[in-house]
């Protein structure tokens, strides 16, 4: 099905003027198209403006010299990093030193956004239905981020539940109301937070916060408790420093206990039973097992929503040379969604919207991907408001296999350190930096 | 597993213009496709097409620096990055990157990033979290 401009634009069911989602769309035909219309190779719509998302939106755009249209479709108003916002829990860093706005991403590269939710997604006609209007696409990358899982939680599912027990898994408001609750705890309280089982966004995530929190308790409220009950049966990221950390430099704060999957929680009262115990927190921190975001599972293939979370109804199974679905052809998954040996890191997003918008720049000019890509994870974890340590590696696509496996030379930080905190604050801002101009 | 002959003694500050003649014979040659998606990973620390929103100055090593790369001396790139293979260049983290590399895949990244323009970078600053940011 090929559509002009003008469809298009009818298509999407914004009137002109409507809102400033379709002044955008239509500016853009203007002055920050590179190259004419005629001259496009396609359209590619992306869902999400994460670190995915976004980053495919720009590469796109640069690698293509303009010759593919991109359009983003983002639900939320702004960008909130994930990375370092544990540091608003430790009390170094403000919610608002990690927000940002998409303008200089979508001038510098003229992209079209649509600040809207997608409702479905049919693969048959290529449509993308939105709350406000509809969508064609030649090419569609998705990058939904995770989805909460509450089949066995479902106390926790209404926003009333998390205003109480917070996830705070996804940047946010949900982040300053923990932040609050933690600096309205008397001293001498129970901070508890769980850690779901593997595999999860951000795999040291959890032990990190563990670390904050107690850096926070130990400077301001030293007769207080962080009790983490870990449903994997050891620390799944960095053990061997957490471990340390955990034992020296929190010694008597934090109490880790592996193998306590969460049950039950009583939300009123902030109890949490795991399968062999009762505990009671002043302050109570859930972070629900995740799957790929909603997005990923509302996607038609014929009459049928199969969803593309096909591994073991949680994650989407790709190819790892072009990000496109196993499931449906024109279809690509990037980002946490993504079924893989690999962390569900911010710089893993990145490297693989890079090596998704790389291999689609190729397809739509008729070559062939890559066929042997290499991309580097580094992943800093901060234990104080200064000191942090590294897991870092290089992953190469393995032909025999057809998946990314860690290449040598990988490993983390002999300790934490200022130096690398330092290090870790040039990573924040460079793939701030990045992503988002 | 090749081994190479240079590669036991990496050539810090070498001014030889050609550091891996061998590699080309013995391999095919890499593409500018699989360079350029692999280049990008290094954004991460050192800015988009090499440009560092940080430190400007390769030869700054002071703490907390992930300098440009842009526009760099090719020999440079090449001697640095075997200096931190090797451990000759002690490196809090990019001695991991560096030993996951091939050599084949350093030439090409230091033939990519000297062709990118050295250009001044601003980190993008931040905003208020709006209060109509979903919950």
């Amino acid at each position: 099905m090929k559509l002009n401009r003008r469809d298009f634009i009818k298509l999407t069911g914004y009137g002109a003027g409507l809102s400033a989602a379709s002044a955008t769309l239509l500016g853009c035909a203007g002055s920050m198209v590179k190259t004419s219309p005629k001259l496009s190779r396609g359209k590619v719509v992306i869902i999400g403006g994460g670190y995915a998302g976004a980053s495919a939106a720009k590469y796109l755009r640069m690698w293509s010299n303009g010759a593919i249209e991109v359009i983003v479709i983002e639900k939320n108003p702004q960008f909130v990093s994930c990375p370092l916002s544990n540091l608003v829990l430790g009390g170094s860093k403000n919610i608002s030193d990690l927000t940002f706005g998409y303008d200089l991403l979508k001038k510098n590269h003229g992209i079209q956004w649509i600040q809207d939710e997608v409702t479905s997604i049919d693969t048959t006609h290529k449509k993308i239905t939105m709350l406000r209007g509809e969508m064609i696409y030649d090419r569609l990358i998705i990058a939904p981020g995770v989805d909460f899982i509450y089949n066995d939680l479902p106390m926790l599912r209404s926003a009333e539940a998390q205003e109480q027990v917070p996830h705070a898994w996804k940047a946010g408001w949900q982040t300053v109301n923990l932040h609050n609750q933690l600096e309205a705890m008397p001293d001498g309280g129970v901070f508890v937070m769980n850690v779901p089982k593997a595999p999860y966004r951000c795999p040291p995530g959890p032990y990190e916060r563990a670390a904050q929190v107690a850096f926070y308790l130990k400077n301001n409220k030293p007769k207080s408790k962080v009790i983490v009950l870990d449903a994997n049966p050891e620390i799944t990221s960095k053990k061997g420093l957490f471990t340390k950390v955990f034992n020296e430099m929190y010694k008597g704060i934090i109490d880790y206990r592996p193998n306590n999957l969460v049950v039950d929680v009583d939300v009123a009262k902030r109890i949490v039973k795991t399968e062999f115990d009762t505990v009671k927190a002043d302050v109570l921190n859930i972070i629900p097992p995740q799957r790929a975001g909603k997005p990923a599972q509302m996607v038609r293939i014929g009459n049928e929503i199969t969803g593309l979370n096909n591994i073991d109804k949680r994650w989407c199974e790709v190819d790892f040379l072009t990000y496109e679905s196993k499931l449906v052809s024109g279809v690509h998954i990037i980002g946490d969604a993504v079924s893989a040996a690999l962390p569900k890191s911010a710089h893993m997003a990145t490297n693989q919207a890079k090596i998704c918008a790389n291999a689609i720049v190729q397809l739509m000019a008729g070559l062939a991907p890559d066929p042997s890509p290499v991309f580097a994870n580094t992943c800093y974890s901060y234990v104080t408001d200064k000191s942090a340590m590294h897991v870092a590696n290089v992953y190469r696509y393995d032909e025999a296999k057809k998946i990314m496996v860690s290449a040598e030379g990988g490993g983390v930080s002999a300790n934490p350190s200022e130096q690398e905190g330092v290090y870790a604050v040039a990573w924040s801002k460079n793939i701030w930096t990045d992503t988002l101009t | 597993m090749i081994i190479f002959a240079d590669e036991a003694k990496p050539q810090a500050g070498a001014k030889q213009d050609q550091p891996s003649q061998a590699l080309q014979i013995t391999q095919p040659p890499i593409s500018e496709n699989h360079i350029r998606s692999l280049a990008a990973s290094c954004a991460a620390c050192h800015g988009t097409n090499g440009n560092s929103a940080i430190g400007n100055s390769v030869i700054d090593n002071s703490p907390g620096n992930t300098p440009s790369i842009s526009n760099i001396y090719k020999p440079t790139f090449v001697s640095q990055m075997r200096a931190f293979r090797s451990g000759e260049r002690p490196a809090t983290v990019m001695h991991r990157h560096a030993k996951g590399l091939t050599l084949q895949e350093i030439d090409g990244l230091a033939e990519y990033f000297s062709k990118q323009p050295r250009q001044p970078v601003k980190a993008i600053s931040p905003q208020h979290l709006s209060e109509t940011y979903p919950n």
